[in-house]
């Protein structure tokens, strides 16, 4: 028998089925059939190995992935129909217009808005599934099924799948839209490396900015679960927030402002939102751990996955000391500013001893004020200590140094040396104290740092607080001054401070200003008027504005 | 959940598990063998006007699940190498207890075999996966569409292939680097 007899016998009947007669043929073709042999052992070590069971969750994702199917392409239907009548009717006007502006001016000149230089993404609607090779399965018309399938019907979400959506802030620079653009594909590329996830590509939001919180909108037609919004800002800039559709919980998980910086940006915000969705912080952490530890990564790269650390760690102060040891490594002798800020972030709250001369050194010597703030913070866990508290002491003499140009409002060295000094006690008491130190400018005050690292709501610092918060506002010239008192509001309902917040949020001229005051409306959705306010602000011509009233509206205070 | 969905969720549900299998045998990892299982039933979902009354549901699911895997490029981005801990299932793991060097072998020689599969082109790899599943070669015709004499003679050549790349596999640097250790 030769070789293809033998392998057409062996397809074609199981082993139980030989005669005699075909297993002695088959046998002795492979006992002398080197080639046979070797085909026959390879495929049946194939055929043996384990097939795990099923997950469990499978069948509640095929169920969610079906459902948002079945919603999506009744969407779809009632999209084309509207489209087509819309684009009907766009013809309709642009022939009016014609025969009624024929004179029409053309467009200003100037940089050109971000529409002109759009990222290279997909456009946000749902994709159109491949149709299937094989001729025996062609594409059909829909299932008469589903035409019954309403907007209104609810139905659970996908956890594991992701939408990421890039959102331009209208009018930024070119370089503003290339960024994002950058920003869009490392970190769907990296996401897509994450396994686990199922990681849709929702493109860019501006064919949807007009309607109201459309980025929930897009991933609940999707059938997804979370929603990864990735913004663009001038200067050039992008920041990740992942949220959670359904619990319209929100974190933000990444922000980056050089081009320098999208590789460690990509993979840090593909582990944040793995984390997110996943659950699986031991494995991140132990990653993490390693990124920290390995000399062929860039400073900043290293630090940002020791910040990652600082923030999963039970117990900030318990970090490990391999990692505190790279911290205060970089802390101290990187030449990147941004590297040595982040070291000192990331080591607020730690209390090893180790980490006491690095950083007083830093604090002394360092060339940026904004990397000497840092220090001053993270000396909090040692204030007691008698060099710490004169070196602390000196520093809070300081004269006000430049606040750094990235935010408003961050730390100087002469406010951060303050509140490490009360920082040993309770902290609310440390950062009232900021906020009540009439010797400090406005964004010195309104900072909100605990000397740990994250920020405090205005409601923990009690009424006093908020009306100081309110009054810096009020008589602030600095819009982005402004715009921050009123966020920082949002945690607070003293109806005292409505008027002030509606007039901005109908009349400011700075954008800014006005989502700052929409976000500090958010707990006075009781009060009609605000209500009201916040409904028209869902047409303001900034999508940040519009953003910001659609959280408000859903009670979602500023993060 | 719409009615419509219902009705064709009660449909598939018994035949998910063949469907993992078989998805599994063609990914050799978990994430993408719960892909292609998802994007099966989306495409079953789309195209459920075309399953005949007298047609096998799992035949016709097996069809579609063949069709996404011989289409799928997009799902090879991920690692095919898959973590023990993939792979095992305490359930039905078949060895009572192999000793630490027993495991470390079968796990080196698994690493081996998924090397060898993923050399092989889509096709070939669909046809072994459903062979190796257990499905007749007149099933695996239907599902495929493929006439019996080419499905043999096809058959024979991805055996063929399999076994060449996996003696490659045997004698690449990567192997022998593991052999030395």
């Amino acid at each position: 028998m030769n070789h293809e007899g033998v392998n057409l016998l062996l397809d074609t009947k199981s082993a139980a089925e030989l005669t005699a007669a075909e297993r002695q043929a088959v046998d002795q073709h492979l006992a002398s059939c080197s080639e046979c042999r070797e085909m026959w052992e390879a495929y049946d070590e194939l055929a043996a190995l384990r097939i795990p069971a099923p997950p469990p969750y499978l069948r509640v994702r095929i169920a969610t992935a079906l459902a948002a199917r079945a919603t999506a392409r009744s969407r779809a239907r009632w999209g084309l129909l509207i489209g087509v009548g819309l684009l009907a009717g766009a013809a309709l006007a642009f022939s009016v217009l014609r025969l009624t502006n024929r004179s029409a001016d053309p467009a200003p000149d100037g940089a050109p808005a971000f529409e002109e230089v759009a990222p290279a993404v997909e456009p946000a609607v749902p994709p159109e599934p491949p149709v299937p090779s094989n001729e025996r399965v062609p594409s059909s018309p829909e299932p008469a099924e589903s035409s019954a399938v309403l907007d209104t019907v609810t139905y659970p979400l996908d956890p594991y799948t992701l939408v990421v959506i890039g959102v331009p802030t209208p009018g930024t620079a070119r370089e503003s839209a290339l960024t994002l653009a950058t920003c869009y594909d490392t970190v769907v590329e990296r996401l897509r490396a994450a396994s686990g996830l199922n990681v849709i590509a929702g493109g860019s939001l501006r064919s949807v900015a007009e309607r109201p919180y459309p980025e929930f909108r897009v991933a609940r037609d999707l059938g997804a679960g979370s929603v990864l919004q990735l913004i663009g800002n001038d200067p050039p800039s992008c920041f990740a927030s992942v949220a959670n559709v359904e619990a319209r919980t929100q974190e933000m998980v990444g922000f980056a402002w050089q081009p320098e910086d999208w590789r460690s940006f990509g993979n840090e915000v593909a582990a944040s939102v793995r984390e997110w969705i996943l659950n699986d912080t031991a494995t991140l952490m132990a990653e993490r751990r390693a990124a920290v530890l390995d000399t062929a990564r860039s400073d900043y790269a290293r630090v940002s996955a020791l910040f990652q650390l600082r923030l999963d760690a039970a117990i900030p102060a318990e970090l490990d000391q391999g990692a505190v040891a790279v911290g205060v490594q970089i802390g101290v002798t990187s030449r990147d500013a941004k590297a040595r800020w982040l070291a000192w972030f990331a080591l607020r709250g730690v209390s090893d001893p180790y980490m006491v001369a690095p950083l007083l050194n830093s604090l002394a010597n360092d060339a940026e004020d904004r990397v000497r703030a840092q220090a001053a913070l993270a000396l909090a866990s040692f204030a007691e200590q008698p060099l710490v508290k004169d070196a602390l002491t000196s520093a809070a003499a300081e004269v006000p140094s430049e606040p750094p140009k990235v935010s408003c409002c961050d730390p100087t060295v002469r406010s951060a040396a303050r509140l490490a000094l009360r920082g040993g006690g309770d902290p609310v008491e440390a950062v009232r104290g900021t906020v009540l130190d009439e010797s400090l400018t406005p964004p010195e005050r309104l900072s909100l740092e605990r000397p740990a690292g994250d920020l405090m709501r205005l409601d923990e610092l009690g009424a006093e607080a908020a009306r100081t918060v309110f009054a810096l506002g009020s008589s602030a010239d600095d819009d982005d001054v402004r715009a921050r008192a009123w966020q920082l509001l949002g945690y607070v309902n003293d109806p005292a401070f409505v008027p002030a917040l509606l007039e901005d949020l109908g009349q400011h001229p700075a954008e800014t200003v006005r989502a700052g005051a929409a976000s500090g409306l958010t707990k006075h959705l009781g009060n009609p008027d605000v209500r009201a306010a916040l409904e028209r602000a869902q047409a303001d011509s900034s999508l940040r504005v519009r953003q910001a009233a659609g959280f408000a509206l859903d009670g979602i205070s500023p993060p | 959940m719409p009615d419509g969905v219902q009705r064709f969720k009660a449909l598939i549900e018994p035949h998910l598990d063949a469907l993992f299998r078989a998805a599994y045998r063609l990914a050799r990892n978990r994430a993408d063998a719960e892909d292609l299982v998802q994007e099966t039933c989306v495409r079953a979902y789309d195209h459920i006007a075309e399953l005949q009354e007298s047609e096998p549901v799992k035949g016709w699911l097996l069809r579609v699940l063949h069709n996404a895997f011989v289409d799928g490029a997009r799902r090879t981005k991920r690692s095919p190498i898959t973590k023990r801990a993939d792979v095992g299932d305490p359930d039905t793991s078949a060895s009572p207890g192999p000793s630490p060097e027993e495991s470390a072998y079968a796990a080196q020689r698994e690493e081996l075999l998924q090397r060898a599969w993923l050399k092989l082109e889509r096709g070939h790899r669909a046809l072994l996966a459903l062979r190796a599943e257990g499905y007749t070669v007149d099933e695996i015709s239907k599902i495929t569409g493929l006439p019996l004499d080419a499905l043999n003679a096809r058959l024979y050549r991805a055996r063929q292939n399999f076994a060449r790349h996996l003696k490659e596999e045997q004698m690449s640097p990567a192997a022998r680097k593991e052999v030395a250790r």
